[in-house]
């Protein structure tokens, strides 16, 4: 491992801590609590939103270092591309003047556009410390599809 | 009495004042702000514009990123 390499670690680190240690500040005026599906799904769509930009860092954080080869980055960023899109969309629906019965269809609709996630069994299936940081910023996108999903479902 | 509900009195003042046209819109609109709780809209607009703000510099890294590695 070179120098490189143990400073593209060390950045991905310092990443995942940035995004996952920090208590995230919504603009909203005053305190809120989430209670109303609509809320909820919003809610777990920002969560998404945010793993995704953090993903994104790490992988082209690795693919510039040269941890990870052209081909995988750019398998990587295509996967990160349609979730931060999809995120996009949901966001603007539910930004929307739509009532929530119009919405419902809608994002019920956007949902058969996520991907599928055979990238993260090929990634999490390489068992090298090198790829921790970006196997860790994966599985948490699959955590935050798995919530929006969950939420579009309820 | 919340801002919302001063709003909405306020409207419902000038319903009463106003000829029918202009009254029928109003009605209209409070109908529409009396079905949602005026504290949803707001949260799930910041919500949204936060989602909205990572995803696109999200995009925009991929597409910086895209550029610098152009073969």
């Amino acid at each position: 491992m070179n120098v490189k390499q143990i400073l593209a670690i060390l950045v991905t680190s310092s990443i995942i801590l940035g995004t996952t240690g920090c208590a995230k500040k919504v603009t909203a005026t005053t305190p809120f609590t989430v209670t109303t599906p609509q809320q909820k799904l919003a809610k777990a769509n920002d969560i998404l939103a945010t793993s995704v930009n953090s993903a994104v860092q790490i992988t082209t954080s690795l693919g510039t270092s040269g941890v990870l080869t052209p081909a995988q980055t750019e398998e990587a960023l295509n996967y990160e591309q349609s979730l931060a899109a999809f995120s996009n969309s949901l966001a603007a629906i539910l930004k929307s003047s739509a009532t929530w019965q119009q919405q419902i269809p809608q994002i019920a609709l956007l949902v058969t556009t996520i991907p599928s996630q055979t990238l993260i069994a090929k990634y999490t299936g390489l068992n090298n410390v090198q790829y921790a940081g970006l196997i860790a910023a994966i599985q948490g996108l699959t955590s935050a599809v798995q919530i929006v999903i969950i939420e579009v479902q309820q | 009495m919340s801002p919302a509900t001063l709003l909405l009195v306020i409207q419902l003042i000038q319903v009463a004042e106003a000829g029918a046209p202009i009254a029928l819109q109003l009605i209209l609109d409070i109908k529409k702000a009396l079905a949602r709780d005026p504290n949803v809209p707001n949260v799930i607009d910041a919500l949204a514009a936060d989602s909205q703000d990572q995803a696109g510099k999200a995009l925009a890294t991929i597409a910086a990123w895209r550029a610098a590695h152009k073969q």
